[in-house]
């Protein structure tokens, strides 16, 4: 059975079963009960899985030696002990239940979560946009690189980061200039991949500095057109490849 | 009749609250997080693996002695005691490829046993610290390191413990209890009375010792079956520390049929009966932490089974209506309680093992009328046969347990 149906199954039960306590066995402590219920599920809600763990055992055994003190106390006759035994194990199935399936909830917003990181990282370009994901840039760029090696040819990394923008605005600038990158580089030529929120690199190859330089300015010129950007808040740094590995910033 | 049924509740209520307060410790402790703390130089162990007889394990063991990732000087010793099988084919093999691997055909002697076989390999070993493991063990590649970074690490300790488990857990019923009791004592005598008392206990196998404590303590009892328990006392006796190291794991085969595990626990018990005739000899067994170990030994095998006997033969007197109560005393509820506090620390060390699966849960529920009771059995064969040795001033003859 998948996890996701055995969640359901048991959520389904949780309600059977907590509906069966209050109305037939703990009716004569109803609010006492609830009152269990709802700080058992804020603590399983708040912490870690196997300290949520010790913390059922150690609720059961509380429990558990409370009716048997009780037991002691009143000289409780088979009947009353009987009824005791009842008691506690509605209190333990209940919270078991809570236990169970807030873990299994929780188990699976994490595994959704990994699961998600991992999707991005498989995919070649972000969301429905032509820029790259940062491996899919990195495993382009290192073909392209190995190839401009063996052709002798030079080129150039451009890498732009937005960190410096209000934060307001960081995240449509840097949509916007990715867009402008994507249409003003040669698209079947030059790679334009996303590195972080707020960094995009650019790989030009088979150009000289001057060649890097008129391209970038063609960019800078485009984005001026749409945007009133004030160039330092922008970060650009450039850093050669292919038979020289140098770095400057702009 | 009212007041030994009156002391018979009040001191089972005790041991569950005991129990149940071992079991959160147990668990609090084994799911902590544990800092591991590098050495920068690591001391030169001994592993010291007693040979009988183990053709059908040793080339398992042997690989995996040669696999284990330490980070110091590091010397196998293969202790053959005269086995008529391929144990010698085997061990030699390994000790002509690996050069620190080394394999001792140990002279004849009396009285057998494990411990005669340790102490000669002692003997021919000279390293500051030595590691046990039994032939059919494959300790898992970091748990040396494990063990001796936590004897150096931890003032005032003279080794250190890890922890066992079953190989063969899948094979039948019999294995997957047998594996669920080793997880519940890993859990509660470990942990659980690490955690509480600072006491540890070493397990006969996958435990580390230092040299100069067995030189102050003295070599192995030739004579004690449980010469871990044994040396466990010696060496709390110093005042020396045996921390608990639940990382350190190895894996062990055990008993896959009810005979074989009858005569594995007839000569546990039957070390056990032997300490116990020691703690009732001296008062040095009553001094320091000496008391945790001495205490827990009489509470097992002297006050828990002799008021399990009162309850039972209770039970089976009420069921045939031999007596009826006239003491009010909630003996359901203590009964509830003995098997819940059982159950939960099945399903506990199941959960903390990541062993917990619907079959093993269904032996988590019944273990406690079925494997556990099992233990009284045992107990009364064990006390038959220590008896009857002691009366005709016999040695107790080592069974070895029979390898799958």
């Amino acid at each position: 059975m998948r996890r996701r149906q055995l969640l359901t199954l048991l959520q389904g039960g949780q309600l059977i079963v907590f509906y069966i306590t209050i109305s037939y066995i703990l009716q004569s402590m109803v609010p006492f009960f609830i009152f269990q219920y709802m700080a058992l599920m804020l603590i399983f809600i708040f912490v870690k899985s196997i300290k949520g763990f010790v913390l059922l055992i150690a609720y059961t055994f509380v429990m558990g030696t409370g009716y048997l003190l009780l037991g002691f106390i009143k000289s409780y006759g088979i009947l009353l002990q009987g009824e005791a035994i009842i008691f506690h194990l509605a209190f333990i199935i209940n919270a078991s239940l809570i236990y169970t399936t807030t873990y299994i909830a929780k188990g699976l917003e994490e595994e959704n979560l990994i699961l998600r990181k991992k999707v991005d990282e498989l995919e070649d370009y972000v969301g429905p946009s032509n820029l790259l994901t940062k491996q899919e840039f990195e495993n382009r760029s290192s073909l392209i690189r190995s190839a401009m090696a063996r052709r002798g040819e030079e080129g150039y990394q451009i890498i732009i980061s937005v960190e410096k923008m209000s934060p307001y605005i960081q995240k449509s600038t840097f949509n916007t200039l990715t867009n402008i990158a994507l249409e003003v580089f040669r698209s079947q030529y030059d790679l334009v991949g996303k590195w972080d929120d707020d960094t995009f690199i650019l790989l030009l190859q088979n150009t000289d500095e001057e060649g890097m330089r008129i391209a970038l300015n063609r960019y800078l010129s485009k984005i001026k057109l749409k945007m009133d950007l004030e160039e330092e808040n922008l970060i650009i740094k450039t850093q050669e490849i292919g038979s020289k590995d140098k770095g400057m910033a702009i | 009749m009212s007041y030994i049924l009156l002391v018979n509740s009040m001191v089972f209520s005790k041991i569950i609250l005991y129990y149940s307060v071992l079991t959160i410790c147990g668990l609090y402790y084994r799911t902590r997080k544990r800092v591991v703390k590098p050495l920068v130089n690591y001391p030169r162990v001994d592993v010291l693996i007693p040979a009988h007889n183990e053709g059908r394990v040793i080339q398992h063991t042997l690989e995996a002695m040669v696999e284990l990732d330490y980070p110091g000087e590091l010397y196998i010793y293969l202790l053959n005691d005269h086995s008529q099988d391929e144990t010698e084919d085997i061990a030699e093999a390994f000790a002509r490829t690996y050069k620190n691997l080394h394999h001792i055909r140990v002279p004849k002697g009396e009285p057998k046993g494990k411990s005669r076989v340790l102490n000669y390999g002692l003997s021919i070993s000279n390293s500051e610290y030595f590691v046990v493991y039994d032939a059919d063990n494959q300790p898992e590649p970091q748990s040396l390191r494990l063990l001796v970074e936590a004897a150096v690490n931890t003032p005032k300790a003279g080794g250190a413990v890890g922890y066992v488990r079953t190989v063969n857990e899948n094979k039948n019923l019999l294995t997957r209890m047998i594996s669920l009791e080793f997880q519940i004592f890993q859990l509660l005598m470990q942990s659980g009375r690490w955690f509480l008392f600072n006491t540890g206990s070493l397990t006969g196998t996958n435990m580390l010792v230092k040299r100069s404590t067995l030189a102050e303590v003295g070599d192995y009892d030739v004579y004690a079956l449980a010469e871990d328990a044994e040396l466990t006392l010696r060496i709390t006796s110093r005042g020396q520390l045996l921390p608990i190291v639940p990382e350190a794991i190895t894996w062990e085969q055990e008993p896959e049929e009810l005979g074989v595990l009858i005569k594995q626990r007839t000569r546990w018990l039957q070390g056990n009966l032997y300490l116990l005739e020691k703690m009732f000899s001296s008062f040095e067994y009553y001094k320091g932490k000496m008391l945790v170990h001495t205490l827990q030994q009489i509470l097992v095998y002297i006050i828990f089974l002799v008021f399990l006997m009162i309850s039972h033969g209770w039970f089976i007197a009420g069921l045939l209506g031999i007596i009826s109560p006239n003491i009010q005393l909630p003996f359901l509820l203590i009964w509830y309680m003995s098997y819940l506090v059982y159950t939960c620390q099945a399903f506990s060390a199941q959960v903390v093992e990541g062993t917990a699966s619907p079959i093993n849960m269904l032996v988590g529920f019944i273990s406690y009328f079925t494997y556990c009771q099992l233990f009284i059995f045992l107990f009364f064969r064990s006390l038959f046969y220590y008896i009857k040795a002691r009366r005709r001033k016999e040695v107790i003859k080592w069974d070895k347990t029979i390898r799958f």
